[in-house]
């Protein structure tokens, strides 16, 4: 059976971009240019907007538009109180799950 | 930043496309105004410009749309929407008391000198105003299809066209006396022949197949349930102007203290 990436990558994903956005705010395209810079490839750009208003609509993130001197404002997006709390619980979760997943695959 | 101004931002921005990122953009703009009909325009609008501008960035990039989406519209659509907030259902209220309004008060304009005898002038004065309504109706239509200002101008549009060419058309083959007797069978016909003209459209016009179903939809869904209301108030004994009269008014006071009271929250 073919793996379906997009499935395990759909909650990996949503972590990750948790994560880029806590260090900094940022906009749609930064974000994707973020992950793609750390090689997360085969995951197509536009997935991230619906993934940013999963996220929105689950409270771990606001936006807010930010004039811009050249054309129309840019949705930015921060992370929230409850962002951060799922962000580090997230971490745990996956620490425990990703050293045992490695030891049975190697 | 209301909806209005983020749309008309969108559309100066889309000049800033190329021809092939401009055509598979205005796809997916379509694809979601369509069928937005009752989630939260205002996020909606924000997301359409959003994916805009950052769609700009990567064709600077030398990216094309192809890159950034895959191929299937469609299913990016169907995630955006699945993701999006649900409009308040105040707002939701006062924009269905709108096409009812709009309804009866063109269908009501248009049959209110409407006699059983047949009088030249009448007859000539009410195909004019009809026309008119029809030729506008038409043209709005075909106008906003691909940069619509709103979803709303859709279904008015589209509400427009259905009043102004459907009760005419059934009064002259005598089927019904609208308003005096308002009886099941123009909802039946109403049906039959508008899905005729919207098989023929989708045929015509594959690209838009889905489009029209979700345009057409609202306003069928109206125009049935107007019909059985009518129907059941007209079999009582009160005047039928006076009852068409007062839905009409109770649905545009509606209308309007929704949306005051929406716009001071």
């Amino acid at each position: 059976m073919e793996v379906n990436t997009s499935q395990i990558l759909k909650g990996l994903l949503e972590a990750c971009v948790l994560n880029i956005i806590r260090k900094k705010d940022m906009y749609g395209y930064e974000i994707t240019e973020q992950l793609s810079q750390y090689k997360l490839t085969m995951v197509a750009q536009g997935t991230i907007y619906p993934l940013l208003l999963k996220l929105e609509k689950e409270k771990l993130l606001e936006s807010y538009l930010k004039e811009s001197s050249d054309g129309p404002p840019r949705k930015y997006y921060k992370i929230t109180k409850d962002g951060i709390t799922y962000i580090e619980n997230f971490k745990k979760i996956w620490n425990e799950i990703s050293s045992s997943v490695n030891r049975i695959l190697q | 930043m209301n909806s209005t101004k983020l749309i008309k931002y969108n559309h100066k921005l889309q000049k800033q496309l190329n021809d092939y990122n401009r055509k598979k953009y205005e796809d997916l703009v379509v694809n979601i105004r369509a069928r937005s009909l009752f989630l939260n325009e205002q996020q909606v609008e924000t997301t359409l410009l959003e994916i805009l501008q950052d769609l700009i960035e990567n064709q600077n990039n030398n990216r094309n749309f192809d890159d950034v989406f895959g191929k299937d519209v469609k299913l990016i659509a169907d995630e955006i929407l699945k993701n999006s907030a649900k409009e308040s259902k105040k707002i939701v209220l006062s924009d269905i008391s709108f096409y009812v309004a709009l309804f009866i008060t063109i269908t009501f304009f248009i049959t209110l000198s409407s006699s059983m005898s047949i009088n030249l002038l009448e007859f000539s004065v009410k195909s004019l105003v009809t026309l008119i309504l029809a030729i506008v109706g038409i043209k709005y239509f075909v106008d906003n299809i691909i940069n619509m200002k709103v979803y709303k101008m859709f279904i008015s549009s589209s509400l427009i066209v259905l009043s102004c060419i459907l009760v005419p058309l059934l009064k002259v083959a005598k089927i019904i006396s609208f308003p005096e007797t308002y009886n099941t069978n123009i909802s039946t016909l109403a049906i039959i022949i508008v899905f005729g003209l919207f098989i023929l459209l989708s045929l015509l016009t594959k690209k838009y197949k889905e489009i029209f179903s979700y345009i057409l939809f609202t306003p069928l869904t109206l125009f049935f349930i107007l019909a059985l209301l009518f129907r059941s108030a007209y079999s009582s004994s009160i005047p039928s102007e006076l009852i068409t009269f007062c839905i009409w008014l109770a649905t545009i006071v509606t209308a309007l203290v929704l949306i005051k009271k929406e716009k001071n929250n």
